[in-house]
């Protein structure tokens, strides 16, 4: 019987116009779009992974969805810096920030601030990024999950300005509030900049033990990228403690992974410090 | 003059006493059950107000129970029209409030296809917000889709898939078409291979016969090797022949390839179709927007 009466819908189906997508339709369809950008983000697909989040965003804004834009535009700037199109990453963000009728969360709008600090620093606008900092702390409260990444940043920020003491603060709190969210990425990242903090006091020590640690979580993560910055880091340390031969060895190991990962400023830097 | 006082008879002593404590056991007894079903209903639990916005507010109801993964933490409190639709508000009991992160979304369900309909708390993915939510706060509504929705998606899901299967069937059907003409030049290729491998055979017995008889007799040789550049020059002719039918065919296969590539497109459209029909969305997670890590070293390196 049900067979039957599914063979009439199908069969009724074919005598009718398309009808107008449903909202559900439209969010289904939102869901997909950022199912594909993730999914080419993973091949290294950036330019098609763009086309997918600018569709998935589009549909987000179409039906009022704060999460969606939010995600979306993120998203869209990830890709967009990696492609190194800082203009069209901050053009994304614009649709969370110039968006006031929403109400977006404070831990999307931390996010948000934190990616733009992000870009500044790419861009070496250091007191633009201090700014931004400032916003994503407001946006972030006791508990975000943001918190983690936003005392790197800082830290990062610090050593930019030579202020170690200050970077080791701060990459000692990010290590804390990664340890207690359970975010191993930002843990990594929280170490490998201890790591950095000890080859800056000459600390060579200290040093190989933090970034040991990270280039431990990085291998587990799967991370190629940031291996090759701990390898990098782990030779500065060896020849900071006079071990040459290490030092050449760990150059090598990081410039093997940038090749196999086509990261070419990795594998420029791994070159000039193996020439040394 | 007596007292005009009327005194019970002694039947009735201590009757005032007997119906106090009777008036008094009945009140306590209706109070008792009236603190035992708010007591059952949660009034002395403290709760947290959470809403969401709706389209359509068809089968919630205010004291509809709100579940989470089938135990019941709360009940819907009220049911307000705005502009955008319905605001539903929800009361959600504080033990259970750690369990739901701010990434939740709503869905209205039935226990089973016929039975009490209640609204299911879905916790969000790893992805999205993990802080528990607060009082005030809004989470998404995922909306029920009635059954002419159902209908109409399955209609524009198929409706491309049918046509091109009658344009692909149309096609087969008839006797000029590209697959038909491959078929038939496969067909011919197929029943020329036979006797073009007879012809090789042939061929090679031919040369082994003709170098025994080189080696014992030029003159012999020299008589036999017209026939047997004439049969090497049919086999090479047969070997032409079904190279170029083999070329055409391969000619075909582009077509052939992008016919499969829409098929294959039609099947996956008509999954997702699949997918969101009553009889199978209920046993498939729902889906999430999806956030790229926030990676604080994205900038490092570059510098």
């Amino acid at each position: 019987m049900r067979l039957l009466v599914l063979l009439f819908i199908v069969s009724a189906t074919g005598c009718s116009a398309p009808p107008k997508p449903s909202t559900a339709a439209r969010q289904e369809a939102a869901l997909e779009a950022n199912r594909k950008g993730e999914a080419y983000v993973r091949h290294g697909e950036l330019e098609n992974a763009a086309r997918s989040y600018r569709e998935a965003l589009r549909f987000s804004q179409a039906l009022e969805d704060a999460d969606g834009i939010a995600a979306n535009a993120i998203n869209l700037s990830i890709v967009r810096q990696r492609q190194g199109r800082f203009a069209d990453a901050r053009a994304s963000l614009a649709a969370v920030l110039d968006q006031r009728n929403l109400k977006f969360s404070n831990a999307r709008l931390a996010e948000v601030s934190l990616r733009q600090a992000l870009l500044d620093l790419d861009e070496k606008n250091l007191a633009g990024a201090d700014d931004w900092m400032a916003k994503a702390t407001g946006h972030c409260a006791e508990r975000c999950p943001a918190g983690a990444a936003i005392h790197n940043v800082r830290a990062q920020l610090a050593l930019q300005a030579g202020r170690t003491d200050a970077a080791f603060l701060a990459a000692r709190s990010a290590h804390d509030a990664s340890r207690a969210s359970g975010d191993q990425a930002e843990q990594a990242n929280a170490l490998r900049l201890l790591g950095i903090v000890g080859l800056k006091n000459g600390d060579a020590a200290s040093a190989r033990q933090h970034l040991e640690q990270a280039l431990a979580i990085d291998r587990e993560l799967g991370a190629p990228r940031k291996i090759a910055l701990d390898l990098l880091a782990l030779g500065q340390a060896a020849a900071l403690g006079g071990d040459r031969e290490s030092a050449r060895a760990y150059y090598a190991r990081a410039l093997a992974v940038g090749e196999a990962d086509r990261d070419v400023a990795v594998a420029a830097e791994a070159r000039a410090l193996l020439a040394q | 003059m007596s007292s005009s006082t009327v005194s019970p008879p002694r039947r009735f002593g201590g009757i005032r006493k007997q119906v106090n404590t009777f008036l008094l056991t009945a009140f306590l007894g209706f109070a008792g059950l009236v603190a035992l079903v708010a007591y059952k209903q949660g009034m002395f639990e403290s709760h947290t107000e959470i809403h969401f916005h709706a389209p359509d507010a068809t089968g919630i109801n205010k004291g509809m129970a709100v579940r989470l993964h089938g135990v019941l933490v709360g009940t819907v409190n009220d049911v307000q029209l705005v502009e955008r639709g319905v605001r539903v508000q929800l009361g959600i009991k504080n033990d259970y409030i750690q369990r739901l992160p701010r990434g939740s979304q709503a869905r209205l369900a039935r226990e089973g296809y016929v039975g009490a309909a209640s609204i299911h708390i879905l916790p969000g993915s790893a992805g999205a917000d993990r802080t528990p939510v607060a009082q005030g706060d809004e989470i998404r509504f995922v909306a029920q889709k009635g059954i002419a929705d159902m209908l109409d998606e399955v209609r524009q899901q198929a409706t491309p898939a049918l046509q091109e299967l009658r344009r692909v069937a149309a096609e087969m059907a008839n006797p000029d078409s590209d697959f038909r003409k491959s078929v038939t030049a496969l067909r011919e290729m197929v029943e020329e291979l036979p006797a073009a491998t007879r012809e090789l055979r042939q061929l090679a017995r031919d040369t082994d016969r003709a170098v025994n008889m080189a080696a014992r007799a030029g003159a012999q040789a020299e008589r036999e090797l017209p026939l047997l550049s004439q049969k090497l020059g049919a086999t090479l002719d047969s070997l032409n022949a079904a190279s170029s039918q083999a070329r055409e065919v391969l000619g075909q296969a582009p077509e052939l390839m992008r016919g499969s590539g829409e098929l294959v497109r039609d099947t996956q459209e008509l999954t997702q179709a699949a997918r969101r029909t009553w009889l199978l969305r209920d046993y498939i997670e729902p889906s999430q927007m999806r956030t790229l890590p926030v990676d604080s070293f994205e900038s490092y390196g570059k510098r």
